[in-house]
C-alpha cells in the first residue's frame, strides 16, 4: 500500500504515484517559479502562504499534468509567459549567480589556472556552500541570502573584480566607454550601469553615484596621464555599482 | 573590566546541525535495549567514559568529561516536542521560533536582543559566526553582526584604502540609507548595510587586542569560537553568540563520522573555555548545544535515521552539573514511530536561560509558560 495505490512497486512505479500527486506538481511549479522568476518565500512557509502570482503557479502546474509531467513543456511556458518578461530584478542573485556572472562580466577565468581554489571558495563565503546545502531543503534564498557578512562578502568579491582594470572584461567596459573621448558625471554613471548589467537604480542610488562622479568631473582619455584616471575613475564607479542594494537582484 | 564588578550574562548558542544521536551521545550503557537496537552503530563498551552507574559518553566527546567531573555540564534528556516533525528544515524552524504549529516570523534570540537593546545602539549585541543567518536570530529590525569568515577581514571594500576610502565608505552609508517606498526588502538590505558599516568599525578591534596562550584545533567549530572568544574578550557589549557544526546527519557512515563531528566539537568548547578562564571572562557565559532532533531508536545497518527526542547540554561555571529530565523508554511499547517520545520541551530550555540567567520574562519569549529544569541558580 502507497499512498491509495495497492501493489507489488520497486523504485520507479513508487516515482510514478508521486509525481501524480497534485501537491508534487504544485511544489515543482514552486520552485521552478521562484528560481527564474521571482523570489518566493521559504519553503517551510509554503504550506501557509501562498504564492506571490497564484495565476502563474496555475499555470506551470497545468502544463506539468498536461504535458503528463514534462519537465519541458513547463519550461517552455515559463519562459514564454508574460509573467516571466516582466519580472526584471525580482530575484535575489545566489552566491553562484553572483560569483559566475562576475566572472563572465570580468573575463579572463575561461580556462582553468592556479588560484581558482579560493575563487571557489567564494559562494561560502556568501552563505552557499556549493554541493553541501545546510539540509535537504536546499538554500533559504531570496531576501535570506542577505545578512551583514554574507553582504560583506558579495560586495568585497564583486568590488576586487571589476576594480582590476586588467581583466579583459574590465577593459572591455573602459574601451566602450572611451569611443565617447570624454564622458560628463551623468555619461560616466549611465554607461557604468549600462556596462556591468544593465542595472536599473533607484532615483536616490543614482544620485550619490553623480555626487562620486561629479567629484572627479569630466574624465577624458586624451592624454596618458589623463587615461590613467579615466580609467581608474571608471573602475572606482564601477565597485561602488557593485556595492549597491540594486546589483544584488538579477 | 575587574572581576569584582557584576558582569552582563553572556549566552553562546551552539547548534548542532542535522540531528545528533541522543543514544550514541549520552549512552546508557547498561540498557539491553541500546545493544539490541545498536548493532551496526552502538558504541563497544570498552570506549565508553562512564559518567555515572546509569550513563556514558563515547571516547570521542573525552574533552567534554571534565565539565561532567566539575560539576559543570548540564544534560537535558528528552528535549523535544510533541509532534515533532522528522524534518529537518522544519524542525530547525520550530526550534529557532518556538512556533511548532505556523511559521514564525521572530527568532527567539532576536527577541532577546531586542530586550537588551531596544534602541539598536549597539549592532554587536548579537555576534554570528557563519556564512548565513539563522532564524533564531532573525528579528526585523534587529541588528546581528555576521562574520562569514575571519574576524580580521571583516569589512567592506577592503580593497579601497587611504583617503578615498572614507569617502567611498560615505557614498556607501548614503547609497543604504532607507528611502520610502521601496518595500521590505531594500529597507532590510539598507539596516543590514547600515549596520554592518557600524559593526565593522567596532569588531576589528577585537582580534588587535586579543592575545593568548590557549591553542585551538585547526577545525572550522574551533575557528569560529575563537572568534566568539575573540569578541568576548575584547569587552565590545556583546551578549549572544552564535555558531553551528554540521553535519549531524548520520544516515551512513555514522561510525567514524559522527566520532570526528564530536571530537570537533568538544575539542573546540574545551579550548574555548580555558580561553575565557585564562582572561577570567568565563563567569558570565553559559554555552547551550542543542540539535533540531534525535535519531531513531534502531540504526539502519549503517547509520541511524530521523528521529524525535534528543539531549541538549548547558555547560558554563554557573551551570548546576547533573541530569536533567529522564531519558525517554526504549521500550518498544513506548516508542512513537520507532522513536524516543520527547518527555522535556526545547521551550523548557530556554525558559531557564532566560529566567535564571539572562533575567528575562520567557513567556513572551518563548510563546508560553513552561516549566524550568533548574540547571542554574
Amino acid at each position: 500500500m502507497f499512498l491509495g495505490h495497492k501493489g507489488r512497486f520497486n523504485g520507479e512505479d513508487i516515482i510514478d504515484i508521486v509525481v501524480q500527486q497534485p501537491a508534487c506538481g504544485r511544489f515543482i511549479c514552486r520552485h521552478l517559479y521562484n528560481f527564474f522568476v521571482a523570489d518566493e518565500p521559504q519553503v517551510p512557509a509554503w504550506p501557509i502562504e501562498s504564492p506571490r502570482d497564484e495565476k502563474a503557479i496555475d499555470t506551470l502546474v497545468g502544463a506539468f499534468r498536461d504535458s503528463k509531467f514534462d519537465m519541458r513543456s513547463v519550461l517552455r511556458v515559463l519562459f514564454n509567459s508574460d509573467f516571466f518578461k516582466n519580472a526584471r530584478f525580482q530575484h535575489m542573485k545566489s552566491p553562484a549567480e553572483v560569483v559566475v556572472s562576475t566572472l563572465r562580466l570580468v573575463g579572463g577565468h575561461e580556462l582553468p589556472k592556479p588560484g581558482y581554489g579560493e575563487l571557489s571558495m567564494q559562494p561560502t563565503y556568501m552563505g552557499q556552500d556549493m554541493l553541501n546545502p545546510p539540509s535537504v531543503e536546499g538554500w533559504h534564498t531570496g531576501k535570506e541570502w542577505i545578512n551583514s557578512g554574507s553582504l560583506m562578502a558579495r560586495v568585497n568579491f564583486v568590488a576586487e573584480k571589476v576594480g582590476d582594470t586588467s581583466l579583459p572584461g574590465v577593459r572591455a567596459i573602459i574601451n566602450r566607454l572611451k569611443t565617447h573621448g570624454s564622458l560628463s558625471p551623468e555619461q560616466l554613471v549611465d554607461g557604468c550601469l549600462d556596462q556591468i548589467g544593465p542595472v536599473e537604480v533607484g532615483a536616490d542610488t543614482r544620485q550619490e553615484l553623480l555626487s562620486q562622479a561629479k567629484e572627479w568631473g569630466q574624465v577624458t582619455w586624451d592624454s596618458d596621464s589623463n587615461a590613467k584616471i579615466a580609467d581608474q575613475h571608471t573602475a572606482e564607479m564601477l565597485q561602488l555599482i557593485a556595492a549597491t542594494r540594486e546589483y544584488q537582484f538579477g | 573590566m575587574p572581576a569584582t564588578q557584576e558582569k552582563d550574562p553572556v549566552i553562546v548558542v551552539l547548534q548542532l546541525t542535522g540531528g545528533n544521536d541522543y543514544l550514541n551521545t549520552v549512552i546508557p550503557y547498561n540498557n539491553p535495549l541500546y545493544r539490541d537496537n545498536r548493532k551496526a552503530v552502538g558504541i563497544p563498551d570498552n570506549q565508553i567514559m562512564h559518567l555515572d552507574k546509569d550513563y556514558g559518553i563515547p571516547h570521542y566527546m573525552a574533552p567534554i568529561k571534565q565539565f561532567w567531573d566539575d560539576g559543570k555540564l548540564a544534560i537535558l534528556h528528552g528535549v523535544g516536542w510533541k509532534d515533532s516533525p522528522r524534518s529537518h528544515f522544519r524542525a530547525m524552524d520550530i526550534w529557532h521560533t518556538c512556533e511548532p504549529v505556523k511559521v514564525g516570523t521572530e527568532g527567539w534570540l532576536g527577541r532577546v536582543a531586542r530586550e537588551f537593546d531596544p534602541k539598536k545602539e549597539n549592532v554587536v549585541t548579537t555576534v554570528s559566526f557563519g556564512p548565513s543567518l539563522p532564524r533564531s536570530l532573525a528579528v526585523p529590525g534587529v541588528p546581528v553582526a555576521c562574520v562569514g569568515g575571519p574576524l580580521e577581514k571583516y569589512g567592506f571594500l577592503p580593497t579601497i584604502q587611504g583617503e578615498q576610502r572614507k569617502q567611498v565608505l560615505e557614498r556607501f552609508a548614503a547609497m543604504y540609507k532607507p528611502a520610502i517606498g521601496t518595500g521590505a526588502v531594500m529597507d532590510y538590505m539598507a539596516d543590514t548595510g547600515q549596520d554592518s558599516l557600524k559593526g565593522e568599525d567596532i569588531l576589528k578591534v577585537a582580534p588587535q587586542k586579543y592575545s593568548s596562550t590557549v591553542q585551538y584545533p585547526n577545525t572550522p567549530i574551533a575557528r569560529k569560537l575563537k572568534g566568539i572568544a575573540q569578541t568576548h574578550l575584547a569587552d565590545l557589549g556583546s551578549r549572544i553568540f552564535y555558531c553551528d557544526h554540521s553535519t549531524f546527519d548520520t544516515h551512513a557512515g555514522q561510525n567514524p563520522g559522527h566520532g570526528n563531528l564530536w571530537s570537533a566539537v568538544t575539542e573546540g568548547v574545551d579550548a574555548f573555555m580555558k580561553d575565557l578562564r585564562e582572561h577570567d571572562h568565563a563567569d558570565n557565559v553559559i554555552m547551550l548545544l542543542f540539535s533540531e532532533f534525535g535519531r531513531r531508536v534502531r540504526d539502519n545497518g549503517s547509520g541511524t535515521d530521523h528521529g524525535a527526542g534528543g539531549v541538549a547540554f548547558v555547560l558554563g561555571e554557573k551551570v548546576k552539573g547533573g541530569h536533567y529530565g529522564e531519558m525517554p523508554s526504549l521500550k518498544p511499547e513506548h516508542l512513537v514511530q520507532g522513536d524516543l517520545n520527547p518527555n522535556m520541551d526545547f521551550r523548557s530550555v530556554y525558559s531557564t536561560i532566560l529566567d535564571k540567567w539572562l533575567k528575562l520574562n520567557p513567556a513572551p519569549i518563548v510563546n508560553g509558560t513552561f516549566e524550568q529544569p533548574a540547571f542554574l541558580n
